[in-house]
């Protein structure tokens, strides 16, 4: 077939329009790049593929880190939410997560509506068949219809894309997504580049027609009021809000899966790819905590414009017949109607040990790969490394290093960091417990810890900056005071502590001493010193955690601090692991396979032991005096 | 020229911001031998902790230079007398503020200094982290990159590494039903707290206090298992002691196997301690022959009474000799007086001459039986080596018994534990949110990670996937 190569040049094309691409896109555009965003649907920009909601625990700080740096997700959510709520407000300030509900159509066509509009960016729908390489560099991508698009970086987000194959019972087809082509050439391509590539599984619910529910049969969930939004640039919701249903599975659903599961292609051994453990099959629950009488479903509205109904909880691959008959024993759903059948999909993902931590791979200069062809699962996850992926590749069209993350400095950073240094060996999902330094990565401090970098690759919008820069003084200057001020004798607030039930307050009593008490809150002082009123209640609750748990979160910054050293010492890009003398076989090999940029990472790679790091450092040093002594 | 040099501190202090936070502390020469035995400090606080133990202000003398001192920990408790030489950074060995602190060749006296530095803020070094540091700072040139790596290599690949591993397998072991607590106690928190929407047990604030209580009993009883553990390491000391011309000597000498003091008839021929080793059942024992204790005349015996006392102070245990040919007198009881507060045994020597006392004033009032000996025979000596084993081996504790905690770097492991798993009973007290709760707990984790390997946070999540049902 002869190639038609596309006269213009971008300096960017993204293969996908999922969660990573648009952000990716979006990013990369709004850094001042041309770039090119190419799908195999363009009625499936942004559309969510299995649950109709955005946040979840550990996902909400995902979504608020993609906000403070400038992407998209929180401000898509918030504008099309249709339930909020905060979860894990009485487990601690650090894990407490946002999550909404989404009007799935609605959401993508807002997002799509965002890339058509954002200046520089093009969409086209194109089936990727190749990455197009030369002299170990991307150079572009050809299509199925004999299409090469050049740009100067390649960025894969290709989702469950790659060679996917839908499984319901024994019947399996290929498809990127139920009723969607599957990719089915371009992890070829990507095997002849020298890429090392693995499958996966994941799975989604049926959905169900919300007029053949009984909803007075479940029991009403509802969400916050009022909302509080995503996105840092955002004061409220306006939309109205809707509802969520609980429901139970029992003794007779569970009777009803087991007399499917001869025919489950997970259970015959069909299924190859491996899935995820926190989101097991229904059948897959019931096998294995048979223990366990009754397993709760959510029934989740995926809009406000359409009856069907996500049943949370009741992800499935089991026969159609099978589905039918389990579902209509849940309490609530006797008659109900599938609109669309419950699946398993399986598809091909690069190990991601073959990443650097800007998310350009190791084997192809110039290309990147974010979301599922990494090996995560979930939108958030995709969206934040989508951000990542689409900064770096602009930055190296700018010629600029890379933006790394720490850490300590964001989940986005730990979700990286994990990738590149120990592989996916199951489709990764952020969990609050993954962060050493969980205290210091909180939602409400997002913006604190990563607005400054969003400023400045030029990817957060000039007048949040501004505003992030104002809460941040606000921020500092209330902490001083509180720091600072004591409580005169025959002051208010000391009244007003006695009166909550407080111990007496001694005149000369300072602030942050009394913040410290646990039953005085940051409001009631502020509620009781007109020179505080000017504080926003979003400040004042900041500060409030900061004084309260000082101690807390100084010892985890000390930690932090002290880590940090190790992640400045560098290996350069061509540190001979295969060649340190002294190191065991097999740690060889595991530092040879991540090819770690710091001593850091190194030291975080499962079987490392302290005396090769010390071999790794002794490496190190003697390379750097061999460069001098040749000059 | 000297006034130059408090800006060292100043400089380094800003050094400090971004580069190693801690102030480490371990011996620089091996444990039990040689005269002299050199304590090492380096970070930030060494001069402050130094300057509090020497009593030796680093901006007043020069550097780089011995200057005698008293060294006392930091109660002010006389630990020697010794010297102190101070390298301001970056001119050190690591590139960081070094002290060295020289202390006579005994290594229970280098365990109270390290000790004493390690209250005073400082903590102990890993194995070549003073190496470590001075790579990082650029202090080390290629001969000795080299030579650390020869070192790192003959322990991986000798015999030192079987040694080693099994040292170390002993306490992970030992330690392990701590570990597997700590992290089901995580497990549950964690639990409680990233999957609190799904339908799971959650962990009450009530069971996370009972079971931290269970924990920092586990931890208790490492910590007291160090005062005999560490002896497999350094060994024990015992002293030998009581008046002059009881026999110290020549029992030292039956003991060792070997003419090592000099024996004379004449009361106070051992003014300085003599000292030799030997194993017991797998315990490393220095016998450490002190001058006989009486008020003497002679500035040179008085010192020797002086160390002695130091001696006995520092020892695991005294063997307190008497002659069993004559009567006790007034001299043995004044004598007996300076051991008795401390882990003793009572000796009756010369059970070669006829015997005239059986120690009957040493029985009684919970008093160990005395063991009757003949140092110039050699009658009674295998009965002395078993009653210095029981005293000294192992306990019935199974902790101690399996794996003790051998070293001083152990023993703060175990400390820091023990007190994140204290701040976290304190914030259960509290009511605080379960998270700070795991954020201790993981800290007391992290703690022992270097006992134990670390708790990494897949094995947390494991640990979830397998005992609860997660996921909608």
């Amino acid at each position: 077939m002869s190639v038609y190569e596309y006269p213009k040049e971008y300096d960017v094309v993204v293969v996908g329009g999922g969660h990573a691409g648009c952000e990716a896109a979006l990013a990369a555009a709004r850094m001042g790049c041309s770039t090119l965003l190419l799908t195999i649907n363009a009625d499936t920009i942004g559309l969510m593929s299995c649950n109709p909601a955005i946040g979840g625990l550990a996902k909400g700080h995902l979504v608020r880190e993609i906000d403070a740096l400038g992407g998209e997700m929180g401000r898509n959510i918030d504008a099309t939410g249709i339930q909020f709520r905060q979860l894990n407000t009485s487990k601690g300030p650090a894990v407490r997560s946002s999550r909404a509900q989404a009007d799935k159509q609605l959401y993508r066509l807002r997002m799509k509506k965002i890339l058509e509009s954002t200046y520089g960016l093009d969409v086209k729908q194109a089936m990727v068949d190749a990455v197009f390489a030369e002299g170990g560099k991307a150079k572009g991508v050809d299509t199925s219809l004999g299409v090469r698009y050049r740009g100067k970086t390649v960025l894969l987000c290709t989702g469950t894309f790659l060679k996917g194959l839908v499984h319901i019972g024994l019947v399996n087809f290929p498809a990127g997504r139920a009723g969607d082509f599957p990719a089915m050439k371009l992890s070829d391509s990507l095997k002849e580049l020298g890429f090392s590539v693995g499958r996966l599984k994941t799975g989604t619910t049926p959905r169900l027609d919300g007029k053949t529910i009984d909803f007075s049969r479940t029991a009403p969930q509802w969400g916050d009021d009022p909302p509080v939004p995503f996105s840092f640039g955002n004061r409220e919701i306006r939309r109205p809000q809707v509802a969520c249903y609980v429901t139970y599975t029992n003794e007779r659903t569970h009777e009803a899966i087991r007399s499917g599961l001869s025919r489950s292609p997970l259970y015959s051994g069909v299924i190859r790819g491996i899935g995820p453990r926190y989101c097991p099959s229904i059948e897959d629950k019931v096998v294995r905590f048979a223990d366990k009488e009754r397993h709760h479903v959510f029934l989740e509205p995926e809009g406000l414009r359409t009856a069907e109904y996500y049943p949370n909880g009741v992800s499935t691959s089991l026969p159609y017949d099978i589905q039918v008959k389990m579902l209509r024993t849940i309490r609530g759903l006797e008659e109900v109607e599938i609109v669309r059948p419950g699946y398993a999909i399986e598809y091909d993902f690069v190990d991601p040990v073959q990443l650097v931590p800007s998310l350009e791979t190791k084997v192809v200069e110039n290309l990147f790969h974010a979301g599922q062809i990494n090996g995560t699962s979930g939108y958030e996850e995709a969206g934040a490394q989508g951000v990542v992926a689409g900064i770096n590749a602009a930055r190296r069209v700018q010629g600029k290093e890379p933006v790394l993350f720490q850490r300590s400095e964001a989940y986005i950073g730990v979700l990286i960091d994990d990738l590149v240094t120990k592989g996916a060996q199951e489709p990764y999902r952020m969990f609050t417990s993954r962060a050493e330094y969980r205290l210091l990565l909180r939602e409400d401090n997002a913006d604190l810890r990563l607005s400054e970098t969003g400023h400045r690759v030029g990817l957060l919008a000039a007048e949040r900056y501004e505003e992030f820069r104002a809460k941040r003084e606000g921020l500092s200057s209330l902490i001083s005071i509180l720091e600072t001020s004591r409580v005169p004798a025959g002051h208010p607030l000391a009244r007003a502590v006695e009166e909550a039930g407080g111990a007496p307050v001694r005149p000369g009593t300072g602030y942050a001493e009394l913040l410290r008490r646990p039953e005085v809150t940051a409001a009631l002082i502020v509620a009781n010193d007109p020179d505080l009123a000017r504080f926003s209640p979003e400040v004042v609750s900041q500060a409030e955690l900061i004084v309260k748990f000082d101690g807390y979160i100084r010892r985890q910054e000390e930690e932090a601090k002290k880590l940090r050293k190790y992640e400045e010492v560098k290996f350069p890009g061509d540190f001979p692991f295969e060649s340190v003398y002294g190191l065991s076989t097999e740690v060889r090999d595991k530092l040879v396979r991540v090819r770690p940029v710091s001593i850091g990472q190194a030291q975080r790679i499962p079987g490392v032991t302290p005396a090769a790091v010390a071999l790794l450092l002794v490496a190190l040093k003697k390379g750097r005096a061999a460069t001098q002594a040749s000059g | 020229m000297d006034d130059q040099r408090p800006r060292a501190r100043a400089t380094k202090r800003g050094e400090a911001d971004d580069g190693d936070v801690t102030t480490i502390v371990a011996p620089a020469t091996p444990a039990g031998s040689g005269a002299v035995s050199i304590l090492r400090l380096s970070g930030p606080e060494t001069f402050p902790i130094a300057c509090r133990m020497t009593g030796v202000n680093p901006s007043h003398v020069p550097s780089r230079a011995l200057t005698r001192c008293t060294v006392r920990d930091g109660r002010g408790e006389e630990i020697d007398s010794g010297l102190v030489v101070f390298f301001p950074a970056p001119r050190s060995f690591t590139g960081e503020d070094v002290a060295e602190i020289h202390l006579h060749g005994n290594p229970v006296l280098v365990e109270w200094a390290a000790a004493a530095a390690c209250a005073l803020g400082a903590v102990p070094a890993a194995p070549g982290e003073f190496s470590r540091r001075a790579f990082l700072n650029g202090k080390m040139d290629l001969t000795q990159a080299e030579a650390l790596a020869d070192l790192i290599t003959a322990k991986t690949d000798g015999a030192a590494r079987a040694a080693l591993r099994q040292l170390r397998g002993g306490i992970r072991e030992a330690i392990s039903p701590l570990r597997g607590q700590i992290v089901s106690l995580l497990t549950l928190l964690e639990a409680s707290i990233d999957f609190s929407d799904d339908d799971i047990p959650l962990v009450s604030n009530d069971q996370v206090k009972e079971r931290v209580s269970e924990l920092r009993k586990k931890t208790g009883r490492c910590l007291e298992s160090y005062a005999r553990g560490h002896r497999y390491r350094d060994g024990a000391t015992v002293a030998i002691a009581g008046v002059a011309n009881v026999g110290k000597s020549r029992l030292l000498n039956r003991l060792l196997g070997e003419e090592r003091a000099i024996v004379t008839e004449i009361p106070g021929t051992t003014r300085d301690y003599l000292s030799g080793e030997i194993s017991l059942s797998g315990v490393p024992l220095r016998l450490v022959d002190t001058a006989g204790l009486r008020e003497a005349e002679d500035p040179v015996e008085r010192e020797g009474v002086r160390r002695s006392r130091e001696i006995i102070a520092g020892a695991d245990l005294t063997l307190f000799v008497l002659d069993g040919s004559r009567p006790v007198h007034e001299g043995d009881l004044e004598a007996y007086r300076e051991v008795a507060d401390r882990p003793h045994l009572v000796l009756l020597n010369k059970q070669d001459l006829p015997a005239v006392e059986e120690g009957a004033l040493f029985r009684g009032s919970g008093r160990k039986a005395t063991v009757s000996v003949s140092a110039k025979t050699g009658e009674g000596v295998g009965a002395l080596l078993r009653a210095i084993a029981r005293d000294l081996g192992p306990e019935e504790d199974a902790i101690m018994a399996e794996a003790p905690l051998t070293r001083l770097r152990h023993l703060e492991a175990v400390r820091k534990a023990d007190v994140a798993l204290g701040r976290a009973q304190e914030a259960a007290g509290r009511d605080l949110s379960l998270e700070f709760l795991a954020a201790d707990i993981r800290e007391a984790a992290q703690a022992l990670a270097e006992l134990t390997g670390e708790i990494a946070p897949e094995e947390v999540l494991s640990a979830i996937f397998r005992s609860f049902c997660i996921g909608k």
